[in-house]
């Protein structure tokens, strides 16, 4: 079903990136100028994590704990290093200032992730659930996210382009975008497992396993996906002493992992309704993973398993942006909303405005939104 | 092109695995402080205290009405007026004594829970020092008391590790259980200070 890309559908993905990209930056800027004046609008964006990238952009990693948080204990070695590099890079070579060097990478990111969303869908769904999928995702109410100096810009275009590539068979392609992944989030390493599905469900496991002729690509994708990761693990035994001071940091933010089960159990039983909204956004999206399971998109529920399971297993926190801002919930979407173009519709008016919703949340400064 | 390809292919998967492999031990054998480690990587210490260390001196009242720095993470509550109540069955404490002599004496000060009216009548304590046994105490009296332990010829000490001290009891019990309060901390011993000579 792979089809060239048609003048009619760059010019439709065109405004669909243009159209949702102003909505967030319209009311954005709406926003900012009536309740939030004494900040100018890129200052107001760059919230919560942005803080964090901010003083890796500016000055690089901590070399110890520092007293950013009251306890002392706290340093920015839980933010992996592509997003805040490029960013760097970008300021480097243009003389643009670092912030909104990070923003041209989100933003960017956001417009090449909505052209390979189009492309991967091509090659499975028809043309309107393509665009019904790209649209979706473009306007859901956690695209924001995609536009203010987080990782899930990026990490979503790394996603899709492994994925795709990988689907594909286009393995180098696809290894070189998941090492560019693992160093993007420390979840990114985890597209290990996808890779593997999509490798035994083409290749056996047999051959997989003993590299038989023609397994070679795939062998050395799999092997590139950890790359990322453990040049920043080399990064910070060599700079601070411990190679696993990303994941042992978590400690400042009182994340200590456990079983997400007991932990969305917890949450659920507290009277507390930041947390019964993260665990229930939480179950929609592992359903969302049962579904596309059940439709055979193995890789695709990894990926959303994956993205949810493990940080659920440190708290509820911010599991509504790690989920919603996983390509697989809008294909789920798109394969759920099938043949119903009135849902479709219904839908997405409905994101678009929740998504409003969403950004005044967010320039109001609004936890739930962390 | 299917030619080269294997060879091509081991060459770059020999390195790969080779560079994940030396990474894979160094990452097992952190260059950090004692105080780093025991925070970040086994998450046994309660407090951070901005890295400050453990150090300690011999004869220097530990004052558990104020944040103490060589807490456990588990074993203790906060800290409250009068002093810290332990929570759970064992709590631990830790110290480098790198400028001090060796230790010859702990003196513990505080109170036991006890609920008679409730079955609990005595409360346990034992205290180990690096591991060793070095005391133990029934205390059926709510009031305070004043513990002292002396620290035997064979507890080993090294001068580049931390000196642990363990106090385990044999009766924590949560007042909400025995419906004296709605308190879910397992309370054995409430700490006022603690002096190490």
């Amino acid at each position: 079903m792979k089809k060239k890309l048609s003048i009619q559908n760059i010019i439709f993905l065109m405004q669909v990136i243009i159209a949702s990209r102003l909505l967030v930056w319209g009311i954005a800027y709406l926003f900012t100028v009536n309740f939030n004046s004494d900040k100018l609008l890129l200052d107001t964006m760059c919230a919560w994590d942005c803080g964090w990238y901010k003083t890796i952009i500016k000055s690089g990693y901590h070399t110890e704990p520092t007293t950013i948080h009251p306890s002392g204990d706290v340093a920015n070695w839980a933010f992996f290093p592509l997003f805040p590099l490029l960013a760097s890079f970008i300021s480097a070579i243009t003389d643009i200032n670092g912030l909104v060097s990070s923003y041209l990478v989100s933003n960017i990111s956001f417009g090449i992730a909505v052209f390979l969303l189009f492309h991967y869908c091509s090659a499975l769904f028809d043309e309107p659930t393509s665009r019904f999928i790209v649209t979706a995702m473009a306007f859901s109410p956690f695209s924001l996210y995609y536009s203010v100096p987080y990782t899930e810009a990026l990490y979503t275009l790394l996603m899709i382009a492994s994925i795709h590539f990988a689907r594909s068979n286009h393995w180098i392609f696809a290894g070189i975008c998941a090492a560019a992944l693992s160093s993007t989030r420390n979840l990114g390493v985890m597209i290990f497992f996808p890779f593997l599905v999509l490798a035994i469900s083409r290749y056996g496991w047999r051959s997989l396993f003993t590299i038989r002729p023609g397994t070679e690509s795939a062998v050395l994708a799999l092997l590139l996906a950890p790359l990322g990761l453990f040049f920043y693990m080399l990064f910070l035994h060599l700079h601070v002493g411990d190679a696993f001071a990303f994941k042992n940091i978590q400690i400042a933010w009182g994340k200590i992992p456990g079983n997400p089960i007991t932990v969305i159990y917890n949450a659920l039983s507290q009277d507390n309704t930041y947390n019964i909204y993260c665990s229930f956004l939480a179950l929609i999206g592992l359903l969302t993973g049962l579904y596309l399971y059940k439709n055979k998109f193995y890789p695709e529920s990894l990926v959303i398993f994956i993205g949810i399971l493990i940080p659920l297993s440190t708290s509820v926190d911010s599991i509504p942006r790690y989920t919603f801002t996983l390509f697989p919930f809008f294909v789920a979407l798109g394969l759920l909303t099938k043949n119903k173009s009135s849902y479709r519709i219904f839908i997405l008016i409905f994101f678009s405005g929740l998504s409003s919703f969403a950004i005044a949340s967010w320039v109001a400064g609004k936890e739930y939104m962390i | 092109m299917k030619s080269i390809r294997r060879p091509l292919f081991f060459t770059l998967f020999v390195p790969l695995l080779v560079f994940y492999c030396y990474v894979t031990l160094i990452a097992f054998n952190p260059n950090v402080s004692a105080i780093y480690r025991l925070y970040y990587i086994d998450k046994k210490l309660l407090h951070w205290n901005k890295g400050r260390g453990l150090n300690y001196t011999l004869g220097t009242m530990i004052d558990f009405t104020k944040e103490v720095p060589y807490q456990s993470r588990h074993g203790w509550s906060g800290a409250e007026h009068g002093g810290t109540w332990s929570n759970g069955k064992v709590s631990e404490l830790y110290f480098d004594l790198k400028d001090s002599n060796i230790p010859k004496k702990i003196e513990i000060v505080g109170h036991p829970f006890l609920a008679p009216s409730n079955g609990v009548n005595v409360q346990g304590i034992k205290v180990f020092a690096n591991n060793e046994p070095i005391g133990e105490t029934v205390l059926d009296s709510p009031e305070k008391v004043t513990l002292d332990f002396l620290i035997p010829n064979t507890v080993k000490f090294n001068i580049n590790d931390l000196f642990v001290i363990r106090i385990q009891y044999s009766n924590p019990i949560s007042p909400e259980s025995i419906g004296t309060s709605p308190d879910s901390r397992e309370l054995a011993f409430y700490v006022e200070k603690i002096i190490i000579y």
